[in-house]
């Protein structure tokens, strides 16, 4: 009889606590949206799978000693999300950005959401059971740069106890950029900027693309040393890529490295999704921010696009691609292309919405290297 | 833009109308329709399906 009763205490039924139950059903409400909705699937399925997992009563995977926790040595490290930046730069071709480069202003322009949810946050902590520090603040407002791998660094860096929280609100909103932008980007556009085409793009030499890392580096070894590591591991990809004579790293860095990266990744995320620290109030706070700073960077893209156009008449840009300055790559320029067409079926705006779109990746690592050497 | 051929939807001497989407092509993972400006004859078709092309490549030429 004792050893039924000892059976049975070591069974999960009976150290299941309620809040693990809620965690786990969050989880498997991500395998959900993963599977079913295909949003940003590859990376809440680990996320998802990674929450179930690290809340089996008893089983300890993400506690001191277990396996996530192990994992999550990668993050806290900062090494994990470093690598997979390294892996977009070597998907990044600057090429439509180098060949328009006045589009670097809309990329820059749409971190003006980072900046917004900053005070947002800070606001936030005049309501009743929000507790944001400006540190936890800046970590949130990242999610404002549509980047992924940069939210998750940043939280890292500055509110470890929210990453969890974090990155899923960054993931979540990523996939629903085709939903957000839409509207905001209409209401703010008329329908003859809509219809705005656009000069065919130069083509841009190897050799420029080949420089382009480099300066980069440069510009920010000596401005901003604090997003050294994210915007150095990225060129080091970019480099790889466009250089030519390393093909197989190329090649690697673009797809099994940064598979293998995102897998422990997001199950390293997930092992950040225990109740203690997800099952707050301050989660639905995140969550509303992370919207906000989303429609507010689209919003400042948008309202860029055209001031440049009234400052440079003559050579217009359509507004609609100011949008697509929220990183998010490569959805916000497919977003911008299809709004686009919405009003004009013959006008590709799809590779000049990339400029923007890569401007941003930069212009989001530049953001996190602003908050980081403010608050450290 | 750069991309390639998905579907190639008319043939050469086929009679079309103003806005007919005539080649699907894709890149950047989107699939995007090309629409004839005008109606015409087409004359010939540059492209094969799953060719990859530039920007600034001939698609089709209509009469």
């Amino acid at each position: 009889m004792d050893g039924l009763i000892q059976l049975w205490a070591s069974t999960g039924l009976s150290n299941f606590q309620a809040d693990q139950a809620v965690m786990m059903a969050v989880g498997f409400g991500l395998l959900y949206l993963a599977i079913k909705k295909e949003f940003e699937p590859l990376l809440l399925l680990p996320i998802g799978f990674g929450a179930v997992l690290s809340n089996i009563p008893t089983a300890g995977i993400a506690e001191e000693g277990g396996l996530l926790s192990y994992l999550y040595l990668g993050i806290k490290s900062g090494i994990f999300p470093l690598l997979i930046f390294m892996g977009v730069g070597a998907m990044t071709d600057f090429g439509p950005m180098l060949a328009n480069p006045k589009t670097l202003l809309l990329g820059a322009a749409a971190q003006f959401g980072i900046f917004g949810t900053l005070f947002g946050a800070l606001a936030l902590n005049l309501i009743p059971g929000m507790n944001f520090t400006f540190k936890d603040a800046a970590a949130i407002a990242i999610i404002g740069g549509a980047d992924g791998p940069t939210s998750i660094y940043v939280a890292s860096k500055l509110a470890p106890e929210l990453l969890g929280a974090i990155a899923v609100a960054a993931y979540s909103y990523m996939a629903l950029v085709p939903l957000i932008q839409p509207p905001i980007m209409r209401a703010l556009t008329t329908e003859e900027e809509r219809l705005i085409e656009m000069a065919q793009l130069r083509h841009v030499s190897r050799l420029e693309k080949i420089i382009f890392p480099g300066i980069l580096l440069v510009l920010t070894a000596m401005l901003l040393p604090s997003a050294a590591p994210l915007i150095g591991m990225f060129c080091l990809g970019n480099l790889i890529r466009e250089c030519g004579v390393v093909d197989r790293l190329s090649k690697t860095a673009q797809n099994e490295m940064i598979n293998v990266v995102t897998i422990f990744l997001g199950l390293a995320v997930g092992s950040k999704l225990s109740a203690d620290q997800f099952l707050r109030t301050e989660t639905l706070g995140i969550l509303v921010l992370g919207a906000l700073a989303f429609s507010f960077g689209t919003a400042s893209g948008v309202l860029m696009a055209k001031l440049m156009n009234v400052i440079s008449p003559e050579n217009k840009v359509n507004p609609l691609i100011g949008a697509a300055g929220v990183s998010a790559v490569p959805m916000s320029a497919r977003v911008a292309n299809k709004v686009g067409q919405e009003s004009n079926p013959h006008n590709f705006l799809l590779m000049h919405a990339m400029g923007p779109n890569v401007a941003g990746v930069i212009g989001s690592a530049v953001a996190a290297g602003v908050l980081l050497a403010l608050v450290q | 833009m750069a991309g390639h051929i998905l579907r190639i939807n008319v043939a050469p001497g086929q009679h079309v109308e103003p806005n007919t989407v005539v080649i699907v092509m894709e890149a950047m993972k989107m699939e995007t329709e090309i629409r004839t400006r005008a109606g015409g004859i087409v004359a010939s078709i540059a492209v094969k399906v799953g060719e990859t092309v530039a920007s600034q490549d001939d698609l089709l030429v209509l009469e």
